[in-house]
């Protein structure tokens, strides 16, 4: 019975640490969004930007918009790796799995990115390309924030069971 | 009924379980807003071109806009007759954040409807964007403890 009490505890304590992480990730996520707009509506790229790797990458320091939008956005996406690690402690296989998703759908993100500033060169100039580079970004973006949405719904009902149903019945609990 | 640091109120199992389905409907028309907009951003103004208050993406996006006003109204409204304080204040918050991100989609629209009509229509377009997705997450924090609430009112076997 002190067992499963202890047990009960320990599963709490580690899915509020979740918690605080998911809480961050989300202030990340509006700040990415913030600095984003930012971008959108004041950043405009300039007509001498090479088309190759380096002068693409540089751009990032170039305006403080666009270096807030990728920090925030490499921070958002980095929560997820705390919230992985903890979540396999807890054996959540739904929030690892949703939070290694929303990782790689960040990752699509981070390659959209630079390609739209790559279509939009004066040396390549293709806004069919640059507008699709930008819509996938943002898709790819708001998928990562529906499954860390999802993720919470999961780590909610653990948190529930464990005070309700394991913590009031430690030997008989069930998911 | 009462748990020490739950909110469960008033409503009951089934009150909740549609309180519940209706924050899932909201989020699919935040999604439809979310994409509408996005789509008038990247397809339509392309940086330089306006839009009007009459484009039908346009109407698309504020007929989006008004559900949302009113799904999130009511869910408010819910939190505060049922005693859910904390829906109620995170609905509140999403509420206040709609409205002021409808007055910024109006400025957009009214001083040019285009990113390069203006300091003015920029600061809308930023305006709505941002408080937007502001009222998003409050949202989604409203729906949190409706749905904390409705599991729990399960695992105890109640239903009132």
């Amino acid at each position: 019975m002190e067992q499963g009490v202890d047990e009960s505890e320990r599963l709490s304590k580690t899915l509020h640490r979740i918690f605080l992480f998911l809480y961050l990730q989300f202030a990340f996520y509006w700040a990415t969004i913030a600095a984003g707009m930012l971008v959108n509506y004041y950043y405009a790229v300039p007509a001498d930007l090479q088309s190759d790797f380096a002068s693409i990458f540089l751009q990032f320091f170039a305006a403080p918009s666009l270096f807030a939008h990728v920090a925030f956005a490499v921070l958002s996406t980095g929560m997820s790796i705390p919230a992985i690690i903890l979540a396999r402690r807890v054996r959540l296989s739904q929030v690892v799995y949703l939070h290694a998703g929303a990782i790689t759908a960040r990752m699509v993100g981070f390659v959209c990115g630079p390609l739209f500033m790559y279509f939009s060169t004066s040396a390549v100039a293709d806004p069919y390309a640059a507008n699709i580079s930008t819509f996938v970004m943002a898709s790819v973006f708001l998928t990562a924030v529906i499954l860390t949405f999802m993720s919470r719904i999961f780590i909610v009902r653990e948190d529930v069971r464990i005070k309700y149903v394991v913590g009031a019945h430690p030997m008989t609990g069930v998911r | 009924m009462r748990l020490p640091g739950e909110e469960i109120g008033d409503l009951g199992l089934q009150g909740l379980r549609l309180t519940l389905t209706l924050c899932y409907i909201n989020f699919v028309v935040y999604l439809a807003i979310y994409i509408s907009g996005m789509y008038i951003n990247i397809y339509i103004t392309s940086g330089v071109n306006t839009i009007s208050i009459g484009d039908p993406s346009n109407i698309i996006h504020m007929v989006g806009a008004t559900l949302n006003f009113a799904f999130t109204f009511i869910v408010m409204m819910v939190g505060f007759l049922y005693g859910m304080r904390r829906v109620a204040l995170f609905s509140l918050g999403a509420v206040a954040s709609l409205v002021v991100a409808t007055v910024g989609g109006l400025l957009f629209l009214a001083t040019g409807g285009g990113r390069q009509s203006g300091d003015l229509t920029l600061a809308g377009g930023w305006i709505m964007s941002l408080l937007f997705m502001l009222a998003l997450f409050l949202s989604y924090y409203a729906t949190l403890k409706v749905m904390r609430a409705v599991r729990i009112l399960e695992a105890t076997g109640r239903t009132e």
